[in-house]
């Protein structure tokens, strides 16, 4: 059935792109065209109004699952996407990285919630949050105490997380919490969709050394969450999250390889030539697109339904060395124009050499990544 | 031959250390980065008057304590450590400055200065990065010019400015009051300093030294400015390095501190390794400058680049350690990659120092 | 070609490539290696070079390559290239894998800032000198030519480079992956401190550092492949040189002393990969290339690859 409501496109990457080029190029998006706000919940409110532009012309369905909204394809739609609008200057930001991250896996794991909330967050009428980290669970996340216990028809909601992107202004969290025993590990862990209007639920913006506050910590008191808010089964939700990391480790790489290409050239446009300049922009052009070389495998073999696992990894540190390439060239070549910046173009690079701080952090830490591939790639003994 | 603080030295830097411990907190700092003059004047008072930190390198005749660059560099490295906002640099350098024109300059004007800098009543600041054009005219000399990204500039009552003239580089006093004189603070990523671009238009201005000597005044007090940034970057690095020690004992994954996983542990020794050869960089051109003026040039270069690759990585390498709460607005580790990160510009960047260090060697080879 | 089909021939290759030196183009033949190529040239080439690092030999592939790229525009008796290094004017000089006999037909490039020519010389008219490189086992040499060359023109010079920069990342992505098989190896069994040195976290991340490196080498010579042009071949050499630097640094250091002794193996996989760096770019050189491309681009940065 599936095939039968699909889009036009959804089999047919290059007239996808063709045709997305072409509709980007509008004038109805001139109005996003450039854009950046330093105030992430401003800047998140008026980027969706251009997801709802490209959502509401058809071309922002593609990787959406016919029953959740969507006109089928999948993944490498949406590497085009980001690819086409970065190319017409459009912005891609955190709309696209929380799409990226959370469509999937509720779409694989809750078919039915995904056709009820789904079509609002890929038409950018609201998004939603990842509730995975706590304070004392940060890379070591099976050890997390968020608690959900059965009680009836619901599950009780109290703990805390931290670290929720764009978590302040999401309507929904996508929440790991324990329904097992402590002891239980990662098998004791269940994922749930809420509302954040429930009650019980606080949300706080946490301001990032950057100055900009991406993102936030939520606290749940016995928070009351019916048991079809279930993303997958009970006790399933480990495995959930290892598919969502998947996405979150490899497809949100090939995104911000796309960011930061057009960063590199604009950086190259604004510093002088000479020896180190040539090392530096030479290098993080390698990396960058010795990050895609690998990306794209990774993203056609979630294309095709694989499971990547603990390859993934690899990504992730790539996407992490690439990021920390172009900022520290723009840190070390910006000289001291990027200590002493009023300029508001050069602020943003300073905005964005702090986030490119985190990359080695959220998500799992790389140490923890050279970790799951020295363990389960190489195979090493461990200790 | 080996460097080691003496007894009198390690106490003057437990001294000043319980003292900005006490006036020098988070949340002093934190409210000094967001009032208007950049730091409280109360606590500037205090460091004047009870620890006499402005008057330290300042002869006793001039009203000061009559210390060198040893105890002054110490009392930098403590001012990183506790993320110090007041005019301690601009005071050790304008003071310095004056001293070596000679107290006699502009009519006994240098040596008024020099007492009021020493009891942190003035605030003289160097516009030196960049020069104006000095012209003598029927009503004295007259500047012409822009100065960016001058320290303490933004309150400055008086500035001390290299300006061209028909004779080559010289030096001048002009008055922050002229009414040739404009000034606009601006920001940078670090808001424990201020700066500002400060704009001559036609301002009068009282020349001081000579001017042929003005060149070689400028160099000595560059290499004073490098090697005191140095030690306070020490500074940076060394509490960077103690707040990463201390999470990583305290902060448990995977069911143990993550100081226990070698990953964690090695980073911590590599910035113990850089910490320890910038500090030994810093005594020793501390020690050159108080006793072997000929070799300050590269000695300032090793230590400015030394101290300012240690304060990079231990601030960056804290961030990391910390994870998440590291990269917080609330938390303090940003505060100092972000003065690690001016620090790092404010005189030459690491890349400037290395040049400029062959350049010396091989001058002498 | 399945993975069986793969599988065989890298054993008949592996076992071919066993104490190989000069010319395989009979053994290949033997092997019906033409077939191999019509069916899937790119596969072809990387099991050829990939299964060459495997066995360090010392054949004349590389120089096949080139002359079989070249085509038509040089003869068809030509059997040796001479390699480029930084050359002085108005003299062909440069490195020669194989000691060419007197009436072998010889072909150097020479490039100035607008085209590439050929010239085409015998081997009684260079003057050759044994080189020593890096790696002790390869017996290459220096020449200069002493008689006047004749020149040809050539349109397939650069698409030459770009087959042979692609063919020496295949070897170079083989030897780093020789290397991080004995850096596992000797980690999994060496003990100390009462476990396998490969279970501490200094080991391990050095090691899954390597792996990565050799990941995005990987890719990027898919992408060579796949494009087919000038900056991608450019790419994945430079990745797979850097990626044989990093390797070989970790390795060496995780397997200690016995390591950098002559008798392990470990040393023969670094030695050669050195040399083959140095061919046609080092990837330092290349990146600061890469540098130039990305300082004088005034479009959006080439993407490269697309989904």
């Amino acid at each position: 059935m599936a095939g039968v409501l699909s889009g036009p496109y959804a089999d047919d990457l290059p007239a996808y792109r063709v045709a997305l080029r072409t509709f980007l190029s509008s004038p109805d998006l001139d109005l996003w065209r450039g854009c950046y706000i330093d105030d992430v919940a401003e800047e998140m409110r008026f980027v969706s109004g251009m997801v709802r532009v490209i959502y509401d012309a058809d071309f922002g369905k593609y990787g959406f699952a016919v029953g959740a909204g969507g006109l089928g394809g999948d993944v490498r739609h949406w590497a085009v996407m980001y690819d086409e609008l970065v190319a017409a200057g459009l912005p891609l930001t955190g709309q696209h990285s929380l799409l990226t991250t959370l469509a999937q896996p509720i779409s694989r794991y809750a078919p039915e919630l995904a056709a009820k909330y789904l079509p609002a967050f890929a038409r950018g009428d609201e998004w939603w949050g990842q509730g995975f980290s706590e304070p004392e669970a940060g890379s070591d996340l099976a050890s997390l105490r968020c608690r959900g216990v059965l009680d009836g028809d619901h599950y009780v909601v109290s703990g805390q997380k931290l670290w929720t992107s764009h978590g302040a202004t999401a309507s929904h969290t996508v929440l790991l919490c324990r329904t097992g025993t402590t002891e239980s590990r990662h098998r004791g862990l269940s994922m749930l969709f809420l509302d954040n209007d429930m009650p019980g639920v606080e949300i706080r913006p946490i301001y990032l050394a950057s100055g900009r506050a991406e993102l936030a910590e939520c606290f749940f008191d016995e928070v009351r969450v019916p048991v079809d808010r279930l993303i997958g089964e009970a006790g399933q939700g480990w495995e959930v999250a290892m598919y969502l990391l998947q996405f979150e480790r490899a497809v949100y790489a090939w995104q911000r390889t796309a960011v930061l290409l057009e960063r590199l050239g604009a950086l190259a446009t604004a510093v002088p030539s000479g020896d180190l300049a040539r090392q530096q922009l030479g290098t993080a052009y390698l990396d960058l697109i010795g990050l895609r070389a690998r990306s794209v495998e990774t993203v056609r073999r979630l294309a095709a339904g694989e499971a990547v696992g603990p390859e993934a990894s690899a990504d992730k540190l790539l996407l992490g060395a690439a990021e920390q390439s172009v900022y520290d060239a723009a840190r070390s070549l910006l000289g001291e124009q990027f200590a002493f910046s009023s300029d508001p173009t050069l602020r943003r690079w300073g905005q964005e050499w702090w986030f490119s701080r985190t990359t080695t952090i959220y998500g799992g830490a790389a140490e923890v990544q050279r970790g799951i591939i020295a363990d389960r790639v190489l195979n090493l003994p461990r200790g | 031959m080996q460097f080691r603080y003496d007894p009198e030295h390690e106490e003057l830097a437990q001294v000043v250390r319980r003292f900005l411990d006490e006036v020098s907190a988070d949340a002093d700092v934190r409210a000094a980065m967001t009032s208007a003059l950049g730091w409280d004047p109360a606590t500037v008072k205090r460091l004047a008057v009870e620890l006499d930190v402005f008057g330290l390198a300042v002869p006793a005749e001039n009203g000061g304590a009559g210390y060198g660059v040893t105890e002054l560099g110490i009392v930098f490295q403590e001012a990183g450590r506790a993320l110090l906002c007041a005019p301690l640099l601009s005071a050790a350098l304008s003071s310095a400055l004056l001293l070596d024109v000679g107290t006699g300059a502009a009519g006994g004007r240098a040596a008024e200065l020099l007492t009021r800098i020493a009891t942190g009543d003035a605030i003289v600041a160097l516009a030196t990065r960049q020069a104006s054009n000095a012209r003598q005219t029927g009503q004295g000399w007259r500047l012409d010019g822009t100065h960016t990204w001058v320290l303490d500039g933004h309150v400055a009552e008086t500035f001390v400015v290299s300006a061209t003239t028909e004779l080559g580089p010289s030096l001048f006093l002009v008055d922050a009051d002229d009414r040739g004189t404009s000034r606009e603070q601006i920001e940078t990523v670090d808001g424990t300093r201020r700066f500002a671009t400060i704009g001559f238009a036609d301002a009068s201005a009282i020349p001081i030294g000579d001017a042929d000597s003005a060149t070689a005044v400028l160099e000595r007090s560059h290499d004073r400015a490098l090697i005191l940034l140095a030690a306070e970057q020490v500074g940076i690095a060394e509490r960077c390095l103690a707040m990463a020690t201390k999470y990583a004992k305290s902060r448990e994954q995977f069911g143990r501190p993550i100081g226990q996983f070698q990953a964690v542990k090695h980073k911590l020794a590599s910035v113990v390794l850089e910490v320890e050869a910038a500090l030994s960089a810093v005594m020793y051109a501390a020690w050159v400058a108080d006793h072997d003026a000929q070799l300050v040039g590269e000695v300032a270069r090793i230590a400015a680049y030394q101290a300012g690759e240690a304060a990079a990585l231990a601030a960056s390498e804290n961030i990391q350690i910390h994870g998440g709460i590291g990269a917080t607005w609330e938390h303090p580790a940003h505060l100092y990659l972000r003065r690690a990160t001016v620090c790092r510009q404010l005189f030459g960047d690491p890349q400037a120092h290395l040049e400029h260090l062959a350049q010396l060697i091989e001058a002498r080879a | 070609m399945d993975a069986e089909q793969v599988t065989l021939l890298s054993a008949s290759l592996d076992e071919m490539f066993v104490d190989a030196v000069g010319d395989v183009s009979a053994v290949l033949a033997e092997l019906g290696w033409d077939e191999v190529v019509a069916e899937d040239p790119v596969v072809a080439t990387r099991l050829l070079f990939t299964a060459h690092a495997r066995a360090r030999a010392r054949t004349t592939i590389l120089d096949r390559l080139v002359l079989d790229a070249l085509g038509g525009d040089v003869p068809a008796l030509a059997s040796a290239v001479l390699w480029p290094v930084a050359k002085p004017e108005s003299m062909v000089c440069g490195i020669l894998t194989h000691l060419p006999g007197d009436d072998d037909i010889v072909v150097a490039p020479l490039t100035d800032a607008h085209e590439t020519s050929l010239a085409v010389i015998r081997g009684a008219d260079l003057v050759t000198a044994p080189l020593k490189t890096f790696d002790p086992t390869l017996e290459w040499f220096e020449a200069t030519v002493a008689a006047p060359a004749d020149l040809v023109a050539t349109t397939s010079w650069d698409s030459a480079v770009d087959a042979a920069r692609r063919a020496l990342a295949a070897e170079l992505i083989a030897l780093s992956h020789e290397v991080l098989r004995l850096a596992v190896a000797h980690t999994g069994t060496r003990t100390q401190f009462g476990a396998p040195i490969a279970a501490f976290q200094a080991v391990r991340h050095r090691l899954a550092d390597s792996r990565v490196a050799i990941t995005a080498a990987e890719g990027l010579l898919d992408v060579a492949f796949d494009d087919g042009g000038p900056l991608a071949a450019r790419l994945a050499k430079a990745q797979a040189g850097r990626a044989h630097q990093l390797v070989s640094g970790h390795a060496v250091q995780v397997c200690g002393a016995i390591g950098a002794t002559l008798e392990h193996p470990l040393h023969t996989f670094i030695d050669r990969g050195v040399v083959l760096d140095s061919l046609l770019g080092r990837w330092d050189a290349l990146v600061s290339e890469l540098g130039d491309l990305v300082l004088t681009t005034t479009t959006a940065m080439p993407r490269l690859v697309e989904v």
